[in-house]
């Protein structure tokens, strides 16, 4: 018997297992299909920015800034924040102006970002191939973690409150009672060696653990679990690739990133260049594999971008996967039926940096079931009523 | 200075090697640059190898301690021997043919790798680094520091000198594609071909004879490939994808689409775990038989260990001159800025070797990364004690259309074996094109 | 002189942080890979996965099954090559 169970334990789900202990409610159980940093948690470019096109997301994500910046001393574990800023490149006239608008709002929210021009975008990388680029913009405080420790100190940091977290154990199903959850059920895992993507098989029967409060923090996974409970979501999985140089001597400030094309990279802790690019169509579905394209479509538009690093080589490929929503918004907070389901997801490609925050207001939500200005804006049921949200700086 | 070449009069007449070392007579005599200093090269070897010829052992830093780093593999598995080379950082120098002209650097290092004082890291964190947990207990303030710190220190080379250009790339189409021109590789091509199949076969190395080259007690006679195979040498297979596998070919690009993929990409060699294995001077066996197949001897005073097919070959190449315990485990390698000796145990007995090459043929494993990657399933062989590609009797693997063969599915097997396996394999290849089996 | 014994050359990881890591209670070898850092450096674990996976042999008595995904590409290739590369329509 478990007071919570979180399912999914990605930085989402242990963020706020975490805030829950630490507000009493300890006696949480936050499970995992896979090893910690298996999902998208463990996959990602580790950016964590301010600049975003809509107040919300700039003002939640100066607070999550705020986190990673303690983040060290506080969970006693270094995380590596860097803060380089991120570059933001326009390469029409209709995404300059964008940007442009998105510098305004964000200086109205108290950030120092500043559109550059060419002279200034070389001095900030030296090595930038500026030509075609029409503007930027540019946030100081922006950075980049490395997300493996922020997963790990979350994680231990819970356990030290009282938490458990049960790896290699996938939610099968629920039990469900008079419109509530009253237990998940559980079946342990192993991985199958039958492809390179990180999948799972069955290691064992599946039984059953009595509880309260269920929060669906899956990632991409999280309409197939939500579905286990006659729960639609309009979420779809979308494959997103990412690769590794070989490490080099610092020379890339901030985290560049090209809306035009997708493109982002930055230099990691280890000065490996860190980095992905939109890819179309993707396959179906979850899907975790690498595959030559990317590389393909990644490496012409980083060199396009830096010509000096056609000479770089390439370490290192993987692939997760992005959360989508319809429309670029997370879908956030408690849904009708079942009345002790709260939904965490739809975090598009930047969930890792949003659930520093997050982790806090969902704690709060699930403990004392009030709702939010925030909540209502992201529950499940504002595409049944059409009253969508909107963000249009997002990358990939 | 250690290391040298050996004249093939060095060596005990009618040996294969001495027959090996009069072929390669001494034409092609350069010379490259290293940390500014001239250095005699033969063209066309292991750049690695000419550095160990005229004595350098240490060629890099490794990256967090700035412990010494040399060559330790020379088969492209390791970073021992990772320079600058013409202005591109981090260039595997065993796996770059020497040229006349060719500056090598070495990198990560202040002020070179034979000195670096940045060394001191490893000796004020004598048991490790726990860099999770480094000055997290102090205020933020200095943990920010810290992280400047940390971060000025991180990486390997710096920045290429200039843009690199690389030529155009191909597409090919076959019906298979063999990787790894070893014996069973070689085996497996010509079976396909026989059968009528377009066959691709493409190895890193400069010709056919996989470990068969690196045994100075080998004759050298590998073989030949049927006429019909497509046969590319200095191609490594890269990468492997559902239905590409990546070819580079001197600085070029393949994507060869084949209907059928063999992966004989053979065993890997390691030393093993043991303090102090990562000292300038430790070799795996084969590397040592490698550089002693291009004329040079690794070290003066040699301490072999193991009993495998390359310590076997070493010792009866070199006689009297190498110490070799066949039976023995590596306790610890002794010396910090390159091996001076050994602590050695067989049996309940513990005794100490000097010596300025401790080669060792440790433990095997397979060479799995690319049937992996193309979807094969690899699990633990309690057997061989390392991973290896699932397969049936005939070389099928878990995924359609990747078969496996030679070293990389039994371990290391005779020569004879090995042909009979990869013909085996080939045959069963074969009938999977035309649609039988399967 | 520091006699550290180098499970994975390239990243500089000693067999002591790998016990450390099954202290800390990442026990499979994805998890150890991501905790210690190993088989992420120049060689990408062509070197040292079998080490680790005999390591944790010993000290959980189960070796592990499979290794870590072996992720391309072997080499480390050039990101000039790569962008020289042809379109492909499969994905
Ligand atoms: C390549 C890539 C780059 C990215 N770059 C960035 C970036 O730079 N900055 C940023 O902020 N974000 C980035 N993102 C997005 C970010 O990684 C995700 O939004 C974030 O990690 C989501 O966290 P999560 O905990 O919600 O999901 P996840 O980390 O995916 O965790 C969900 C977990 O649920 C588990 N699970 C699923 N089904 C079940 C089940 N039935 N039972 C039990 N467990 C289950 C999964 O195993 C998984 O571990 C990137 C994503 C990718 C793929
Ligand atoms: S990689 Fe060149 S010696 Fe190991």
């Amino acid at each position: 018997m478990a007071r919570v169970v979180v399912i999914g334990a990605g930085i989402m789900g242990l963020a706020t297992a975490y805030n829950l202990a630490k507000r009493g409610v300890r006696d949480v159980l936050v499970v995992d299909r896979t090893y910690l940093c298996g999902g998208a948690s463990g996959r990602n470019g580790g950016g964590v920015r301010a600049q975003f096109s809509s107040e919300t997301n700039i003002r939640l994500m100066r607070e999550s800034i705020a986190i990673c910046r303690d983040f060290a001393t506080e969970m006693k574990i270094n995380v590596w924040f860097r803060q380089g800023g991120y570059l933001f490149l326009a390469r029409s006239a209709e995404r300059a102006r964008a940007l442009e608008e998105n510098v305004a709002l964000q200086n109205r929210c108290g950030l120092p970002t500043r559109m550059v021009d060419a002279a200034e975008m070389r001095k900030i990388v030296p090595e930038l191939a500026t030509e075609g680029v029409r503007a930027a913009s540019f946030n100081p405080g922006d950075g980049v973690v490395f997300p493996w420790p922020f997963v790990w100190g979350y994680a231990r940091a819970a356990e030290d409150l009282g938490v458990t977290i049960r790896p290699f154990t996938e939610v099968v199903g629920f039990e469900t009672s008079n419109g509530r959850i009253t237990g998940v059920r559980l079946r342990p895992t192993r991985l199958s060696p039958l492809d390179a993507s990180d999948e799972v098989l069955p290691a064992g029967d599946a039984t059953t653990e009595a509880c309260d409060e269920v929060v669906i923090c899956a990632g991409a996974w999280s309409p197939k679990v939500a579905a286990l409970l006659g729960v639609a979501l309009p979420n779809k999985p979308h494959r997103h690739e990412i690769c590794a140089t070989e490490p080099l001597k610092p020379w890339l400030g901030p985290l560049v990133a090209d809306l035009t094309d997708g493109l982002y990279f930055s230099q990691s802790m280890r000065g490996e260049i860190v980095g992905g690019v939109a890819v179309d169509p993707v396959p179906e579905g979850i899907n975790q594999q690498s595959s030559r394209r990317f590389l393909t479509t990644y490496s012409r538009a980083l060199v396009g971008a830096v010509p000096v690093l056609a000479g770089v080589r390439v370490l290192r490929q993987w692939a997760g996967c992005y959360d989508l929503t319809p429309d670029g918004g997370p879908i956030v907070g408690r849904v009708a039926d079942p009345t002790n389901l709260t939904l965490a997801c739809g975090f598009m490609g930047h969930g890792f940096m949003m659930a520093p925050v997050m982790g806090r207001l969902l704690a709060e939500h699930v403990d004392t079931g009030e709702t939010s200005e925030l909540f209502a804006r992201w529950s499940l049921d504002r595409f049944a009523r059409g009253d969508l949200v909107h963000e249009n700086m997002i990358i990939g | 200075m250690a290391p040298r070449r050996i004249l093939p009069t060095d060596l005990p007449p009618g040996s294969p090697l001495a027959r090996r070392l009069a072929a390669l007579g001494s034409s092609g005599r350069v010379t490259v640059e290293h940390d500014g200093a001239p250095v005699a090269a033969v063209e066309g070897e292991p750049l690695a190898v000419s550095l160990l010829a005229a004595g350098q052992l240490t060629l890099a830093r490794s990256v967090k301690y700035h412990r010494p780093r040399g060559a330790m593999c020379l088969r492209g598995d390791c970073d021992g021997c990772l320079v600058r080379v013409d202005g591109v950082p981090n260039v595997m120098s065993c796996q770059t043919p020497a040229r006349a002209g060719m500056v090598a650097q070495s990198q990560n290092a202040f002020p070179t790798a034979g000195i670096d004082v940045l060394r001191v890291t490893d000796w004020f964190f004598p048991r490790h680094l726990d860099h999770h947990h480094l000055l997290v207990k102090f205020g933020g303030a200095l943990n920010r520091t810290m992280q400047v710190f940390a971060r000025r220190m991180a990486g390997l080379g710096t920045l290429p000198d200039a843009i690199a250009t690389f030529p155009r790339s191909e597409i090919l189409d076959v019906d298979a594609l063999v990787v790894g021109a070893g014996t069973s590789g070689v085996a497996c091509a010509n079976a396909l071909a026989r059968g009528g199949a377009r066959v691709m076969l493409v190895d890193e190395r400069e010709g056919p004879g996989g470990m068969r080259r690196d045994d100075p007690l080998d004759d050298g006679a590998y073989p030949g490939c049927d006429p019909a195979v497509m046969v590319r040498y200095g191609s490594g297979a890269v990468a492997t994808y559902d239905d590409e596998t990546l070819v580079i070919h001197e600085g070029r690009g393949v994507t060869v689409r084949a209907r059928v993929r063999v992966f004989a990409t053979g065993a890997r060699e390691s030393v093993g775990v043991f303090p102090q294995s990562d000292v300038p001077g430790v070799f795996t066996a084969r590397a040592f038989a490698l550089a002693l197949c291009h004329g040079v001897l690794a070290g003066e005073r040699v301490a072999l260990v193991g009993d495998g097919l390359f310590a076997r070959s070493i010792a009866a190449t070199l006689g009297e001159r190498v110490t070799h315990s066949p039976g023995a485990a590596v306790v610890e390698a002794l010396g910090g800025r390159a091996v001076k000796g050994a602590t050695l145990r067989e049996g309940g007995r513990e005794w100490t070797v000097k010596c300025d090459a401790l080669v060792v043929d440790g433990e095997l494993g397979a060479a799995y990364e690319l049937a992996g990657q193309a979807g094969a399933s690899v699990l633990w062989s309690d057997g061989r004690q390392c991973f290896v590609p699932e397969s049936d009797a005939e070389g099928a693997t878990s995924r359609e259309g990747v078969y496996v063969a030679g070293s990389l599915r039994w371990g290391r097997i005779d020569h004879d074996a090995r042909a009979r396996d990869g013909a085996a394999v080939g045959a069963r290849a074969l009938r999977d094109l035309r649609g039988e089996g399967r | 002189m520091t006699a550290k014994a180098m499970l994975c050359r390239c990243e500089d990881v000693t067999l002591d942080e790998v016990m450390e890591a099954l202290e800390a209670g990442h026990q499979d070898i994805e998890s150890v890979k991501r905790y210690t850092g190993f088989g992420t450096g120049w060689c990408q674990g062509k070197q040292c996965v079998v080490a680790c996976a005999r390591v944790l042999a010993k000290a959980t008595g189960k070796a592990p099954q499979l290794p870590i995904t072996p992720r391309p590409p072997l080499h480390p290739v050039a990101l000039g090559v790569l962008a020289s590369l042809g379109d492909s329509e499969e994905g």
